[in-house]
């Protein structure tokens, strides 16, 4: 089964995208069953191994917090941009990276780009330290403690890394 | 109500359309146009699936799709181009 | 009719935020800080519009097709993103805040 489907949760998610994308005749099913198998084989290079899924009810509530930061974000960036621009105050941050696995930091460098206010523009060649570009800075220190308190542990928590 | 909405969603997108034209045109730099262009192909999508609404079909679903992909992509292709001086490694 | 007004709700929220973005990206005065504004502005602008579609087909049969198209820009507005701010960085584009010291030698 291992060697069938190597990457169980990337074959349901292909399978239901097609699906969603196809309809639900039964050829339909089969051609998507047919991709749900193929496509991990042929990207499986490229993947490397993933870390699994140690907490299923820890995912779903980090989901939710990142889904509540998105609209808070989006109104949070609406306000500034629609406020006196030279109020803001843009500087650039960096944020010490304690996760190592490299797609646990992309998925935590994504959490911060969807998150308020700021975007990660570098990753340092040790993959140690990231730099960030924040819109309105009030206090670094509370602006790193509060994305590694809020994203970064409860990544390291779920995921087997 | 619904076809107010519509055209009030049709409004805003035209001029953000035009909002990225703008900054496409006028630059400054390599990066903000390319910024311009993420945002045109984004609007455009967005202004597909108004017009979905709008018409209640659902034909322009698979060319906001195929403008994700290759808007994402050339996106991508730009933006390494300008880091690396190359697309590929 | 409750299901119209959501509907308007939603197309409503999604163009005032897609029209806050652009407004972001006219506005801001360097590169840096006009990243800010595509990128919030796909999450929640095209968010609400696909919501919108997804909402208003379901007289005629509930179709989540228009989902597909906001999971691809939810995962790749932080690729684009970054990867922009990553060409701007490596040009060295004038910036309101100061460029870090030691992030400098990157180009290879």
């Amino acid at each position: 089964m291992t060697k069938l489907c190597p990457f169980p949760m990337l074959s349901m998610a292909l399978a239901s995208a097609w699906r969603l994308l196809e309809g639900f005749s039964p050829l339909h099913l089969a051609s998507a069953c047919l991709f749900a198998i193929i496509i991990p084989f042929v990207i499986a290079p490229l993947l490397g191994g993933l870390p699994g899924i140690r907490s299923v009810p820890g995912a779903i509530r980090l989901a939710g917090h990142v889904v509540w930061d998105i609209v808070i974000a989006n109104i949070t960036v609406a306000r500034l941009v629609l406020g006196p621009v030279s109020r803001l105050r843009p500087a650039f941050v960096k944020v010490p990276v304690t996760v190592t696995h490299p797609s646990v930091i992309s998925l935590f460098m994504s959490m911060i780009s969807i998150t308020p206010g700021s975007i990660p523009l570098e990753l340092s060649p040790d993959a140690r330290t990231m730099l960030v570009h924040v819109l309105d800075l009030e206090d670094e220190e509370a602006f790193i403690a509060k994305i590694k308190e809020r994203y970064e542990r409860p990544l390291m928590e779920i995921l087997e890394c | 109500m619904l076809t107010a909405a519509l055209y009030i969603a049709f409004i805003s997108i035209a001029t953000a359309l035009a909002i990225c034209m703008v900054r496409l045109v006028q630059g400054p730099h390599a990066p903000d146009r390319v910024l311009a262009f993420d945002m045109l192909y984004i609007n455009t999508i967005a202004l597909m699936v108004v017009m979905d609404i709008y018409y209640s079909t659902s034909v322009f679903f698979e060319a906001a799709l195929v403008i994700a992909l290759t808007g994402f992509v050339s996106t991508a292709a730009f933006a390494r181009y300008l880091a690396r001086g190359k697309v590929t490694d | 009719m409750l299901l119209e007004l959501l509907i308007s709700a939603m197309l409503l929220v999604g163009s005032f935020f897609l029209l806050v973005g652009s407004i972001g990206l006219g506005r801001l005065p360097d590169c840096f800080m006009r990243l800010h504004g595509p990128t919030k502005s796909t999450t929640l602008g095209v968010g609400g519009m696909l919501l919108a579609a997804v909402l208003s087909s379901i007289p005629d049969g509930l179709s989540l097709r228009e989902t597909l198209i906001a999971l691809f820009l939810f995962i790749t507005a932080p690729v684009s993103a970054f990867l922009v701010g990553q060409a701007a960085l490596r040009r060295r584009l004038p910036s309101r805040a100061p460029l870090p010291e030691d992030f400098q030698d990157l180009r290879h």
